[in-house]
């Protein structure tokens, strides 16, 4: 019986297995991104660090993510969608506003409190989900339970987690400001999955996608460089002068984008209520990078190492709770009303948008154009340019650790793309 | 010609009308307006 009903929810939601792998790839590599900037020691200003970061997650979109799907299917995919181009401008903008926020919230309150704080973004998910996309409606007891098990529990693993990272609890005079930065990245990483959905609702290929949303990005971020720091005076013009730290700036960009990627297919094929929850256990690979790379935990007592311990495993439970969390029929002819809403407002082939959503090719393959290949080699070489000149700076890096984690990051990378390959042609 | 460009401003409106109608398009509009005030007061 017990089988049985898993066959059901299976053939309910063929991808979801799929969805799961993204979404724990996607925790791999964002949980990356940040150990490059760690070697950025200088003190620029958030909205410089923010903006090299960001110009580093737009040339990388232009490195192998090209590849995958040539110019020629991303432009013709927009342009049969165009209503997506202010949703997609829409999401980099807030991610962009997000991101400059967190580097706000762990000047003010630190990272143990902050981290925690805006990884409620998946509760926000959660609401959003249900409330504009249908989701979770007719999911039966126990699915919502398992989802919501799982949810509840990855924030209160990163809470322990954030805690163990915790050494001097001391007052920051600018606490309330913190906590309100913090809070508002939270809301904002939240609903900036609203756009995502609804993108693949239509039927949108998330390298179309984040084609566009990269350009919200960039363009928020000089916005608000331009205006909130000083304009040409910002320290972000010092930045791009530097070119030995700007590269470990681009190379957060470039792991985070594929993250990143893994992410959106995560939300397509799980919808954001199980996408968010799985991205988010990059906390996890976050302190892995922290305290195995950098010895961030080397003086930690018992009660922190505790934390580290419960909280990582908890995590994993809450993963794997959502991880089983397949939706069934019932769930899926809901999501399948929200589609058909997509189709009638913006006047969309409902079988086509259907074929797409469950991962089938619509716009048969296309050849990749010589300028793919002049993009590809024009954005590596920004890349090598800037390579040339890096220095690591003087800290204490345990490079058995580097390999091992690097490696860990290459099979995600390997399993992820195989999988999407063979089972969607990165559809 | 002319006739091609009027239907292609009508798409366009069309499209426009659609986005602007849509009570989902103002949920993350309003978030992203109360994030960059936000920023503007703490910055």
């Amino acid at each position: 019986m017990a089988s049985s009903q898993k066959t059901a929810a299976a053939a309910a939601n063929p991808q979801h297995m799929l969805g799961v792998l993204c979404g724990l790839a996607a925790g791999a590599w964002l949980g990356a991104a940040e150990a490059p900037t760690k070697l950025v020691t200088a003190g620029f200003s958030p909205f410089a660090i923010s903006l090299c970061m960001v110009a580093g997650v737009f040339a990388a979109r232009w490195t192998f993510p090209t590849l995958m799907k040539g110019t020629d299917f991303v432009f013709s995919d927009i342009a049969s969608k165009p209503h997506l181009i202010v949703w997609a401008l829409l999401a980099g903008a807030l991610w962009a506003v997000a991101n400059t926020l967190t580097v706000f919230a762990i000047r003010d309150v630190g990272l143990a409190t902050a981290f925690p704080l805006w990884n409620t973004n998946s509760l926000i998910g959660l609401l959003w989900g249900c409330l504009l996309f249908r989701e979770m409606r007719g999911a039966g007891a126990r699915t919502t339970s398992k989802v919501i098990f799982g949810t509840l529990a990855i924030i209160a693993a990163a809470i322990m987690l954030g805690f163990s990272t915790l050494h001097d609890p001391g007052a920051s005079p600018h606490a309330v400001r913190g906590l309100a930065a913090a809070a508002g990245a939270s809301l904002m990483w939240g609903t900036m999955y609203v756009p995502y959905r609804k993108a693949y609702l239509s039927g949108m290929n998330p390298l179309s996608f984040v084609t566009i949303f990269t350009f919200g990005e960039l363009g928020t971020m000089l916005a608000l460089t331009w205006f909130f720091d000083g304009g040409a005076h910002s320290s972000a013009m010092q930045l791009i002068h530097s070119r030995q730290v700007l590269f470990w700036l681009f190379l957060g960009g470039f792991v985070w984008v594929i993250g990143d990627l893994f992410q959106q297919f995560a939300t397509k094929y799980l919808g954001i209520s199980r996408g968010i929850p799985l991205s988010n256990t990059n906390q996890l690979w976050g302190l892995a990078w922290g305290a195995l790379v950098f010895g961030e935990l080397a003086g930690a007592d018992k009660l922190h190492l505790g934390l580290v311990a419960g909280g990582s495993l908890l995590m994993i439970f809450g993963a794997l709770a959502i991880s089983t969390a397949s939706a069934g029929a019932n769930e899926m002819s809901r999501r399948d009303e929200a589609l058909q809403r997509e189709c009638d407002r913006y006047g969309l082939d409902y079988q086509e948008a259907l074929k797409a959503q469950n991962g089938g090719e619509t716009k048969g393959p296309r050849a990749r154009r010589w300028w793919d290949w002049v993009i590809v080699t024009a954005a590596v070489g920004l890349f090598a340019w800037l390579a040339a000149d890096a220095v690591v700076p003087p800290l204490a890096m345990n490079w058995g650790w580097v390999a091992v984690l690097c490696a860990i990051l290459l099979v995600a990378l390997a399993a992820g793309c195989w999988a999407l390959w063979t089972r969607t042609r990165f559809s | 010609m002319r006739k091609l460009m009027n239907e292609r401003q009508t798409t366009r409106s069309s499209i426009v009308r659609a986005v602007f109608t849509d009570i989902q398009f103002w949920v993350p509009v309003l978030v992203l307006a109360c994030g960059i005030l936000l920023l503007a007061l703490i910055h």
